[in-house]
Parts: C-alpha cells; structure tokens; sequence
C-alpha cells in the first residue's frame, strides 16, 4: 500500500466522522496523519509512540467521536494485510493501541478542557446575572429609597420587614422601630371593619390586593392620612409569601378637604354643625331606621335674642350666640343630642335611637333650664336670655325630615304663643291651625295686594279720668285658611325682608283714614327700624296726613326703645326729627327692657313713653312687685315725668296691675283689663271705666268688667 | 454593561439547553448532564440527528463563504449557540480577515462562553439578546459599534426559526430585521420540516423539546420561502440542506435524510 492510498484512506476516514465546520483541510491532515503512520512503522521506531501521536492529532483536530477511533483503527487495520511481515505487524498493533490510548488521553483532557470552560462560563454567566441582579437591586433599593410615596414590605405573619425613607418619616419611627414592629400595631381607632378583613383575607390569600384611605397613629401621636394600597405577592407556588404597601400621605389634602368638608357642614360663629349637617343627619335617622327606633327634633328659639341685638349690638350679640351655642352643647352631652343652629338665633337638638333614656321632653327641659341660667359673654355683664322650645317626636319608619320640620316648628310656635319659656310638644291636631315661618315667608309678598291684611285698634286710656287717650292700631292678617294671624307671626319675618316696607306703609294709611273717621283723640302706629331708613317714610307720613286730612299731632309713631337705643346713623334720627317737625308725636315703646340709656330720651323730642309689658308679666299670678322693683319702676316714671313725658304701662290684664301701675304713677293704661282690641267697623269699641279698688277676679277676665262705650262714627 | 434583556434570567442548568444539545450533537463536550440526557433520547428517536446536524453545519460553511464572495462582510448570526469548533467568525475570517460577527443568544452560558472564546478577537463578539425582541436586538448591536448598518450585513438564522412559535409572528421579526438592514444585505436561513419524514417521529421529536428551553415548530417549504418575503432568493432558492449549492463532489444521494431546507437571499 503506497503512502498515497494510506493518504487517501485516511482522508475519507476523516471526512466520514469530522465536523464540516472545523475539520475542512481534510487533505492536509490526512497526509500528516499518513506519514505518521509509515515512519511508526519502521524497524527502529516506537510505534506505540506514533500510535498516541495519531490519537492526539485526532483529537486535537476534533475527531473526539468514539466513532473516529474506530475510523483510524479500520484505517491502520486495512494497511495491515500489505505489511506481511510478524515484526512490523506487531509494530501495527503496538500503534493502534497507542493510538487508542492516545486519542482516549487527548479526548480526556479535551474533555476536562471544555467542562471547565463551560462551567467557567456559566459561572461567570451566574456571575453576571448576579451583578446585575445587585446592580438592579441597588437601582431598585435608591428608588424606593427616595420615592416620594411610603413603600413597606412585611410578611404574612404581621411583621414589618422593610420600609423606606418616606415612610418613616410619614409615620415618625424609624427602620427598627418598625422591624420590631407588627403591622397590627397599627391600628387606628377610626379604622373601619373592613380595614383589617381586608388584610385579613389578603394575607390568607383570598385578595390579591386592597386599596382604602387610612389614618395612622405617628410615633409623635399625631394623626397621619394616608392613601394606603397592598399587593400580596406569591411565591412560585401560589401561597401567600409577602405584602407590599404603597403608602401616600394625604394628611393635608385631607385636612384642607376635612377643612372645608366643616366649614362647608357647620356654623362659622358657634361652630355648631349648620342646617346642611342637620338635615344631612336627619335624613339618615330617618333614611334607614331599626324597628324601635324613634326620632325626635327640638326646635330651640331664643326669647328676646332680637332685643339684645339691637340693644347691645352685633358684636353682643353674636357672643351670646356663641354663649348659648356652648350651653346647648354642654347640656346636651348626656342626652348625646345633635345641637345644630339653623339661622340667626334659632338652635335645634336632634335625638334618634330607641329614646327610651333620652325622653324628648325632658331633655327639652334641661336644655330650657340650661339657658335659664346667666350666660358669661365676654366683656359684658351676664346676660340672661330665655328660649321656647318646640318638640316633635316620632318614629323614625315612614318619618319625613321636611314634615318633622314643619311639625317642630309648628310646636315652637305654639310654644312662643303659649307665652315664652316653654317647652310644647307638637299636637297634629294643631297643625292645620298653624302656619310655619316658611309657609309665612312665602306668603308675604302680595300681602297687602290681597286684601288680607286687617287694622284692630287697642284704647289706650287715661288713668285718672278713664277717658281714651289715643288708640295703637294693631296689625292682624286675615289669613284665608289660618284665620287671623297676630304680628307676632309674620312681623319678624317681614322685617328680614322688604316686604315691611309695603305692609308699614299700608298700616300708615289705613291708620290714618281710620283715624279721620272716627272720634279717637290720636292713634298709635308702630314703626320699624327699616322704615326709618326708607327715603320715602317722611314723605308718606306727610302724604297719608293730607289725604285723611287730619292733624299730626294726632298721629302718634311709636319705636321701640331697643330699636332707638341703637340709632347711631344719623340718618333715622333725622327722619324722627323731620317728623316731630311736621307735628307728629314720638312714642317710645317697651321702654325699660333693655339697658335704657337715658341720654338718648334727650338726645330725641319724644313725647310719651311706654313701660314694657314684660314688667308685669312677672305680676300675671297675682303677685305683686318686689319692694326694689317697685321702687325703681317709680323712679322711671318720675324721671320720665321730669323731662315732661307721659307714661303709659302696657299690658294691663288684672285689676292687681292696674292698681299696681297707678302706684308707680303711670299716667295712662293699656291692656285687656281696659279693652280688648277691635276692629274699627265694629260698632262699637268698648273701654272699661276705671274702678278704684277693683274686686279680686280671678285669672283673666277683665271683659266681665263693665264697659264703656265709644261710638265710632262712620 | 448589563444586559436588560436577561438580567435576572434564570441560569438553570439542570434544563436542557438547545445550544449545549447542538453541542454534544457535534461531539463537544460543552455540556451538562441535562443536556446530555436529553440529547441522547433525540437521537435513540431519530439517530440520524448527528448527521442531519453535520448538514446543516456544512450548510452554514457553504453559506458564509457563498457570502464572503458577495463581498459581505458583515454578519450577524442569531441563535448561534455554543460556538464549539470552528465558527462562523473563523471561516469568514479565514477568508476575507476584515469580516466581523456579532454572535446573538438567548443562553447566557452560551453567550459567556463565547465571550471567552472571542476574547482578542477585534472582529467579533457576542451578546445576550432575543431574536424575538428586534428593537432592543438591534439596539444593542448598534451600541456594540462592530456593526455598521449602512453596509451590507448577513442575517443568519440557522437552525433558529423553529424554535419561534407561530404566535411571535417569525415573518414580522424577520421583517424588523430586513429593514434595519442596509441594501445589498442578505439573510440565511435554515429550518427543521416535517415534510420529509414520518408525523410520528417529527411530533416525537417535538415532544421531546417541550421541557427543554425551546419548544419546535416544524414548518414546510412553501412557510420557509415566506420568510424570505422583500429579500431576492439566491439560486437554488429554498432547497433541502444537503443540495444548496452542494461541494462538487459530495455524494447527494442522502440529501433526503436530512429533514431541513435552507435559503439565502438578498434585499435588493
């Protein structure tokens, strides 16, 4: 076998088990390997030696398939048979078993060679995967660090195992703190139920995640808001493993929102919650109620409150407001009543529940006997101020907030007609018989319009001759459906808005017509404050004087001492000044409520002064004045005297208080012991002849008194 | 630099790899136990694999130096593997010294291997990176600065595509390829088929990838010469392995028992 045949063989051994990539130089190899293989067989040579270097360049030019052994083995097993020749066919075996050994050797350390290097790579592949990792994990621990939200991590067990910069400083307590920390401690009063259900379910698994707004307890006690979402994140089994909370702090949105969620829901003066929350409140006790359960309104007016007012000013006023707002307060605590003030100087109690400890009434009571009690006002003597109350109590199932609404005030009302100071509780039956203030309020427009609107007229008689002094010309609505209303009902309401204004000037015109038509010496007319501020009233007075042609000084305009009191605009005064002028007569009315400023008697032309009816309410039972009293009643009236006014007490019901307002020494009465108030087409109004001494009667009854009559001529 | 697109890939090597399999395919021994195992069942299954993978490699050689000759000079080889012996890099450096390869794989260790083989070597390199995710591919071979992309680059994707599910949309990534390409560029391919051989021992073959990192796709001639949609198909087109442009003295007889056809073409 020649060395070109040997070549030959060798090269299609290596085409049949080399990789075509590699081992592309077949030729090449196949020639080295060929003479390889013929000078391991000669004589001298040690072709066991050759045979390992046969395996070796096998191996190293990448025939390491066991397959490739075979190959060479075949190759030399082939060149054998030409040999022929016992020492150099043991040189041929000495070759192919060095040729196994060699290649076996080689392919071994290739072997070993290329796990190293493939571990070597992935371990530098781990390597680098870990590098990353931190390199991202560091990226990933600055981000929560510094992100502007709180981020925790904590483990299903409750316990807090990270928590970022934020988050401590939202909640005031530091890594460690919160490491020994369980995330049950952070529980907070106002947490509803669901707060910790919905951790609880998340940690169990059952949710993936939950969101709510939550307040936490910082480590300074404060109060902080939060934003607060959880995930629940799984290990690779599905099983509960972490919780992750986002945590955004909302303390000041929600603050500002808490802010205006107050200013929007309550009273700015008192503080008290306003008519929003009031009614918000009363809808939901009466929105979904239990059983037994009952709710009840108490609707509180301050008696007299328009007097300290107008008497002390606003600035008093208002401070009384917030007196009674804190009294109220205060005195329903034990009730648990919801104090709320509507307007002005109207208050009302809500009480729901069961109400069985709670008794409407009787927690009316105590608010009543609350107010009974001297207010402390700042920078002023104590002021007493009175209040009705009107209660209506009801169950809550099928109760409707406008018509408790209705109903309390209807009962208040009642309870400022029954007298003052006192507590009534709503009848039904009432009900038709009476008008609320928003009914009023909504009627008033088109009063006069309507014709409904009616003059009676009250006799105001000399004491020391019975003789009628003058008449007051007495306001009465003639209602369509309510009947006749008294001032008392609607003035006030008037007064808030224009709709004085019309109806004074009705009272002005009929007064005065009445007036030229009957044979009355005067007649008394009450004025308003806002009337004194109308540009046209002097010129209406002057007008209705003409049109009745009467005489002014027949005309007599009476203002309330309290409305008087607080005239500091020169404006009204001049009005009054303007008036005297023409001729008219200035009545001062209740006079001796408020704090008189006896200045302002001089500063203003008035004629006649009248003592307010109040001074003998306290007399109505039949008692007579104190001694202190009496004597500084005395003294009023003698002072009135001394600047030349005439004194007339008001509210004469008793032959008692008519002896009694003699003995001070007022100089004309008024009241029901002398006449009732009537209206001028009848034919007759009757004045009762002064009697000295009266007989004891009993309670009220002066109209069986034996009367006098004065014709009207018509 | 880390690498975003397998950071925090797990490096699992008690899962067979496809790149450490085609190792031990070629008599290497960059491999592992798991690798190993499953290797040798694909071959029980269907022993002519060692030699079908031999055809492809001679496929490839044929391929780079087909391309050589058209003056490119450029490569970017997806899905190359663990570079076992010889490379593409080797027989297009052998052949024009100024070629440069970009080797691309999904395979950490592959890729970390590859780096140490590479190591001194100006004009070639290998990085992690996704066939599948074209934009951040390119970008980082476009960071790389081996690559210039307004000169001819060959795409190879051999023996890649079907490990690409139809769900990945193969034909829109080979797209992204083609048009980050410069003009004059060409793409190779070369892909396992089911048309050849009996259903049962392709889907056999196919279950058994199921646990391994890539799972396979079989796909016909016609699915093959789709791809090659906007490229000029090279003559002989898309032919079976052993007969694309075949040495002129290979025996082509068993050309059919190598179940794969190949391809390249050119974007005009």
């Amino acid at each position: 076998m020649t060395q070109k045949r040997l070549s030959a063989d060798w090269e299609s051994a290596l085409r049949e088990s080399g990789d075509p990539l590699a081992g592309h130089d077949f030729a090449h190899l196949a020639e080295r390997l060929a003479m390889v293989t013929l000078a391991g067989l000669t004589p001298t040579a040690d072709a066991e030696k050759s045979g390992r270097r046969l395996g070796r360049l096998l191996a190293d030019a990448h025939f390491t398939a066991p397959k490739a052994v075979g190959q060479a083995v075949m190759v030399l097993a082939r060149y054998a048979p030409d040999v022929g020749d016992v020492y150099r066919e043991r040189q041929l075996v000495l070759m192919q078993g060095g040729l196994a050994a060699g290649h076996a050797s080689a392919v071994q350390q290739r072997l070993l060679t290329q796990q190293e290097a493939i571990h070597r790579a992935s371990s530098a592949a781990r390597d680098e995967v870990a590098r990353a990792l931190s390199e991202s994990e560091a990226r990933w621990r600055r981000l929560v660090n510094q992100a502007p939200v709180g981020i925790a991590i904590g483990d299903t067990e409750g316990n807090i195992l990270e928590a970022n910069a934020s988050l401590q400083r939202m909640l005031g307590f530091s890594l460690e703190d919160m490491r020994g920390m369980r995330i049950e401690q952070f529980t907070h009063p106002q947490d509803g139920e669901d707060v910790w259900s919905q951790y609880a379910d998340l940690v169990a698994g059952r949710r993936d995640e939950y969101r709510m707004e939550k307040q936490y307890v910082r480590k300074d006690g404060e109060v902080a808001w939060t934003n607060l979402s959880v995930s629940l994140i799984r290990d690779p089994d599905g099983a509960p493993a972490f919780q992750v909370a986002v945590v955004e702090d909302i303390t000041e949105r929600h603050t500002l929102a808490e802010r205006l969620q107050h200013e929007a829901t309550h009273d700015p003066l008192t503080g008290l919650p306003n008519r929003v929350l009031f009614l918000r409140r009363l809808d939901r006790a009466v929105a979904d109620p239990g059983p037994d359960e009952r709710v009840a309104v108490l609707f509180i007016d301050l008696d007299g409150f328009k007097f300290v007012n107008d008497s002390r000013g606003h600035i008093v006023g208002d401070r009384v407001l917030i007196a009674v707002a804190e009294r109220l307060a205060e005195a329903s605590r034990q009730s648990g009543a919801l104090i709320a003030r509507l307007a002005g100087d109207e208050f009302v109690a809500l009480l729901s529940g069961s109400l069985e400890d709670k008794q409407p009434m009787t927690v009316a009571e105590e608010l009543l006997a609350a107010l009974k009690q001297p207010l402390k006002v700042t920078g002023q003597l104590p002021v007493q101020v009175g209040a009705s109350i009107g209660v209506v109590e009801l169950p809550s199932t099928g109760a409707n907030s406008a018509e408790i609404m209705q109903a309390a005030d209807l009962a208040l009302h009642a309870a400022k007609e029954a007298g003052k100071g006192r507590v009534v509780e709503h009848d039904p039956k009432r009900r038709a018989g009476q008008l609320t203030k928003f009914q009023v309020a909504m009627q008033l427009p088109g009063l006069v319009e309507r014709g409904e609107l009616a003059l009676v007229y009250q006799p105001l008689v000399r004491l020391d001759s019975g003789a009628v002094h003058s008449v007051e010309a007495l306001l009465r609505w003639n209602h369509p459906t309510m009947g006749s209303l008294s001032p008392d009902m609607f003035i006030r309401i008037a007064e808030e808005n224009a709709a004085i204004l019309p109806i004074g000037r009705w009272v002005l015109d009929r007064a005065c017509e009445d007036m030229a038509v009957s044979a009355w010496p005067a007649v008394n007319i009450n004025v308003s404050v806002r009337q004194l501020y109308s540009p046209q009233f002097v010129d209406d007075i002057r007008r209705a004087l003409d049109l009745a042609q009467i005489d002014p000084s027949a005309l007599r305009v009476e203002i309330t001492e309290s409305v008087v009191m607080n005239l500091d605009d020169p404006e009204p005064v001049a009005v009054l000044d303007q008036l005297t002028g023409l001729g008219v007569r200035l009545v001062m009315d209740d006079f001796g409520t408020g704090y008189s400023n006896l200045a302002a008697l001089r500063r203003l032309p008035w004629h006649e002064l009248k003592l307010a009816g109040a001074f003998l309410e306290s007399t109505r039972a039949g008692r007579a004045w104190n001694p202190t009293d009496q004597r500084i009643l005395a003294t009023l009236v003698d002072l009135a005297h001394s600047i030349d006014l005439l004194v007339t007490a008001e509210g004469v019901e008793t032959a008692e208080q008519d002896q009694q307002v003699r003995s001070i020494g007022c100089d004309v009465g008024q009241g029901w012991f002398y006449a009732r108030p009537a209206p001028v087409s009848s034919s007759a109004i009757v004045v009762s002849k002064p009697r000295t001494p009266p007989q004891r009667r009993s309670g009220t009854a002066p109209n069986t008194a034996p009367m006098n009559t004065i014709q009207v001529r018509r | 630099m880390t690498n975003p697109q397998w950071v925090g890939e797990d490096i699992d090597l008690t899962r067979p790899s496809v790149s450490r399999m085609y190792d031990y395919y070629l008599g290497g021994f960059h491999n592992f136990g798991p690798d190993r195992e499953m290797a040798e069942k694909a071959i029980s299954g269907w022993p002519d694999l060692p030699l079908i993978m031999r055809a492809n490699r001679a496929f490839l050689r044929r391929g780079v130096h087909f391309l050589v000759e058209q003056g490119v000079r450029q490569f970017l080889d997806i899905g190359s593997g663990i570079p076992t012996v010889g490379n593409v890099h080797e027989v297009a450096q052998e052949q024009a010294p100024d070629a440069r390869i970009v080797y691309v794989d999904t395979d950490p260790v592959a890729v970390a291997h590859s780096k140490q083989l590479l190591e001194g070597n100006a004009g070639a390199a290998a990085l992690a990176g996704d066939f599948t995710q074209p934009a951040e591919l390119l970008t980082e071979v476009e960071e790389l600065g081996l690559l210039d992309r307004s000169q001819p680059t060959a795409v190879l994707l051999n023996a890649l595509l079907h490990f690409v599910p139809d769900e990945a949309e193969p034909a829109g990534l080979i797209a992204a390829y083609r048009d980050w390409s410069a003009p004059g560029s060409y793409l190779m391919i070369s892909h396992a088929t089911h048309e050849l051989h009996p259903t049962e021992q392709t889907e056999g073959f196919k279950e058994l990838y199921r646990n391994a990192t890539s799972q396979m796709r079989f796909r016909g001639r016609e699915e093959v010469a789709e791809f090659f949609d906007g490229y000029e198909l090279v003559e002989p087109g898309v032919e079976l392995l052993a007969r694309w442009r075949p040495e002129p003295d290979a025996p082509l007889e068993d050309a059919e028992r190598f179940p794969g056809w190949a391809g390249v073409g050119r974007k005009p």
